[in-house]
């Protein structure tokens, strides 16, 4: 199971982790686990390059664990977009927690 | 940028894998010849470990427990009492 917590300050997302493991299948033919990695990835890599904002990430090399800070002084513009991204993000993991409640859980 | 790994949430391949995924194999093991069949001597009528089917009339055991016709005849399936059957080969009458 893959636990999603995220945490909100005045509403908007400052913290957001990724952890434990899928287990919808064997290792390489996981597709939940695919599915969540690549939503995830690509959505810190688009915050990255696209807002332009120096977020903290830590990653578990063991693979498994994902924990991404968003610090307090980004400039306003940015942070929207930030938000924007970060809260699409959500939404799209959320699609895969309709469908595959067994192995992903959200708490936000 | 992160590096994608698409199996970054999955149970690593040495944690946990199974034991299992062996099987000998198979022997095709089982009736050879039908009941009513005509079959030459010396053919092989049933394949098996141990005697599931025990010889009957003019039917022999080989080392392997496989049964065999002893002579040329029609297969006969029967069952011997409650729980068991036995596999006999009976001549066919020659016309006169």
């Amino acid at each position: 199971m893959i636990n999603v917590s995220v945490k909100r300050k005045n509403g908007r997302i400052n913290q957001f982790e990724l952890s434990g493991h899928a287990a919808s299948g064997p290792h390489g033919y996981d597709l939940v686990c695919a599915g969540v990695s690549a939503v995830s990835f690509g959505s810190v890599n688009a915050v990255m390059t696209l807002c332009d904002a120096d977020i903290k990430i830590e990653q578990g090399d063991e693979g498994g664990f994902l924990r991404v800070t968003v610090p307090n002084g980004i400039p306003d513009k940015s942070m929207e977009n930030v938000q924007l991204l970060l809260e699409g993000m959500l939404v799209s993991l959320q699609t895969i927690e309709q469908e595959y409640s067994e192995f992903i859980k959200i708490e936000d | 940028m992160l590096r994608l790994d698409l199996q970054f949430f999955s149970q690593k391949k040495g944690a946990g894998s199974t034991k299992n995924g062996r099987d000998s194999e198979s022997k095709r093991l089982g009736a050879k010849r039908a009941d009513g069949q005509f079959v030459n001597s010396g053919s092989i009528l049933f394949r098996q470990r141990g005697t599931k089917i025990y010889p009957g009339m003019n039917v022999s055991r080989g080392g392997d427990d496989t049964l065999f016709s002893k002579i040329e005849g029609v297969v006969k399936y029967e069952r011997v009492g409650r729980d068991r059957k036995k596999v006999s080969v009976y001549p066919v009458a020659k016309e006169a």
